[in-house]
Order: structure tokens, then sequence, then C-alpha cells
């Protein structure tokens, strides 16, 4: 019995051992880890993040959030397009820098006081990176997440205000909102890549985004 | 029992040593920012006990558009660093990651960016202090928490 069964468990130890390799393949995070997800405004071009996603569940993202933040993500069910689902939570609710080291500059304009009825990413049929920081600070825009889906607009989510109940500053604001978690279709691009993503949730940028794939860290 | 007590007593003062020993302890954790007097540019680095550093720019908003192989902002780079204390502080030595791109003329602050050295006083987290380096004036500022 141990002599017939030998060649099939062979068989079995060799598909096991092949296994991670083809997982490693099939990941759409692949090209990502290690390398400069840059995401930046559809219009003018302007840098609105840059990401540093790496294998172990981590990632550090900066641009236009005075400075550089840990965080760590979550992937959703693989999509029929080759894109995840892909959370992005920071660990920080950011620090408090003296107003004389602030940038001057923080991300990119705010968006319109009254734009349409909320847009989504994330999970749907359409696919956005990171695109630009969603709209940062003032009036009732919020975004939420559910089901790895972020919608955000007027109404959404919970506007993010400070201790004293006013709007923080568009930098404390985007990583209020990535503190919450923000969702967006990632992956199935190779490094070196340019794109346009059209579903971005900021209005500001009429819902286009930019999105480049560079080597390293940058 | 008296030897085994002196022998805790020795690896705890070794442990305090080394602990003291270490020059860049107080960056662990927390983050050094710059601004650049002339152009209001930022930048934020962290050391990490591992040896490794990332450090990461902000210019101000850019109004064109780029491309993977045209003006491109390198906004962050990261690679391994040593640190000695001397007399006159924290004498820091940066060697980016071999596929750190170079600086592009204008673009980002030109501290941190480079492979080389650079001497920072000494100073606790929350404490400012003006630097120049490379011709520039920077307002300097470590600040609890990343």
């Amino acid at each position: 019995m141990l002599r017939q069964s030998a060649p099939l468990a062979l068989a079995l130890l060799a598909l096991l051992l092949h296994t991670p390799g083809r997982a490693q393949q099939s990941d759409p995070l692949a090209e990502y880890y290690g390398n400069t997800f840059v995401c930046a405004g559809g219009i003018d071009g302007d840098d609105a993040c840059h990401i540093w996603l790496e294998k172990d569940g981590s990632f550090v993202m900066f641009g236009g959030m005075q400075g550089g933040h840990h965080g760590h993500y979550q992937v959703g069910p693989l999509r029929s397009d080759g894109q995840v689902a892909l959370c992005l939570y920071l660990d920080t609710t950011g620090i408090d820098i003296p107003p004389e080291l602030e940038a001057q500059h923080p991300g990119p304009p705010m968006p319109p006081p009254a734009p349409p009825a909320g847009s989504t990413a994330a999970a749907g049929a359409g696919s956005a990176p990171p695109a630009g920081p969603p709209p940062g600070a003032g009036g009732g825009f919020g975004c939420d997440s559910v089901n790895f889906r972020t919608t955000c607009g007027p109404g959404h989510g919970k506007p993010a205000l400070d201790a004293q109940g006013k709007p923080l500053p568009l930098a404390r604001a985007i990583i209020a909102r990535f503190h919450e978690g923000m969702c967006y279709p990632m992956g199935g691009q190779k490094l070196g890549e340019h794109w346009v993503e059209t579903d971005d949730p900021s209005p500001s940028q009429g819902g286009k985004d930019q999105a480049f794939l560079f080597p390293g860290h940058r | 029992m008296r030897a085994l007590t002196g022998l805790l007593v020795l690896l705890a003062f070794a442990a305090t040593s080394a602990a003291a020993a270490d020059p860049a302890a107080d960056y662990y954790g927390n983050s050094l920012l710059c601004k650049a007097q002339s152009s209001g540019a930022v930048c934020d680095l962290w050391l990490d006990a591992t040896g490794r550093y990332a450090v990461f720019y902000d210019s101000g908003q850019k109004a064109y558009v780029k491309g993977v192989q045209g003006d491109f902002e390198n906004e962050g780079r990261t690679g391994h660093y040593t640190a000695r204390s001397t007399p006159a502080g924290l004498r820091l030595c940066l060697k980016p990651d071999v596929d750190a791109p170079a600086r592009p003329q204008g673009h980002s602050p030109a501290i941190f960016h480079e492979a080389g050295c650079i001497v920072l006083p000494h100073h606790v987290a929350g404490e400012l202090w003006t630097l120049t380096f490379g011709g520039e004036t920077y307002r300097m500022g470590l600040i609890s928490g990343r």
C-alpha cells in the first residue's frame, strides 16, 4: 500500500512545493512591494500621494500629509479585472508640528464647496488607485467604507474635526480619513507604468487621477 | 547568592550603558523635521534602531504633469546610516539605497538627500534649532511621534 501510494505522495509534495511560486505570480500587488506607487492629480499633475507598500501588510504613505506615516492594509477579494480592493489604514492620527516647520502647500487644492452626489472607489466595477487624497477639511464632506468600498461625499462618514469641533487643517484631515480607512482598487499594473484612473473619489481633479509605479523607494 | 546578585547588577549596568551609548536613541520613533528657509520646502527624517532610515520631502504643489521618464519629483528615499556622538553633536552618515535616483536640480531640499555626513547638534524631542547645510538655512525640529 505504501509503495503504491508513493508516486501520489510525491506528486502532492511537488504540487505543494510549487504552489507558493504560483501564488506569488498571481499576487496582483507583487509589482508594488518594495517600489513606489504615486498618485497625482488628473488635471494638474500635482503629487497627491506616495505609497511604499510591503508584502507583510504594512505601508508608508507620504505626500501632502506633513511627512511620512506608517500604516497597515487589508486586501479584499480578487476581482475579475485582476485588481483587488485595498483598504489603507494609517496607524497614526498625525503629529503636532510647530507652525514654523509646517509645509506651506500640503497637497492639492480643496474640492468645490458643494460637490455632487457621493462618488465611490474600490470594490466596484471601476478602478481607482489611492488617488488624490480624499477631500479635506471643512463642511460635511466625509467618507465611509463598507465591504472594501469607500464612498466619499456630503453626508458620508464623519467630518474630520479637532477636539474643539473645528474642521481639521487639510493635512490632518487627510491623515484622519486614512486612519479610519480608505479603500481603492489596486494591482495588476507593471513596474514603470503610468496610467489614468477615471473614478477618483476626489472631485477636485475631475474625478481622474494619474498613477505611476516607480522602482525603489522614491 | 552574593555572586548572583553581583552578576545581575553587572548585567543591569551593561544594559543601561548600552542604551546610553546609542547616540541616535532620541530619534527612534520620532521625526526630525526640516524646513528650507528660502523655498519653504520641508523634509521628515526617520532613523530606526535597525540602522535603516527614511526621508520624505514636500516641496509644495507642482503645477505640471509628470511622466515616468520625465521631470518627476523624487519625494522620498530610504537607506542605511551610521551615527556617532561627537562633541559638536550627532555625526550622522547616510548611504541611500542603490536604487535611489539623483535629486533633480531645484527640487526637494538637498539635506539628507545624497550620501554623506552631517553633524546634528544635540537636541531632545520638542526642541527647534537652525542649521546651515549646503548654503541653505534650515529650521529644524525633533518632533515626538511619526
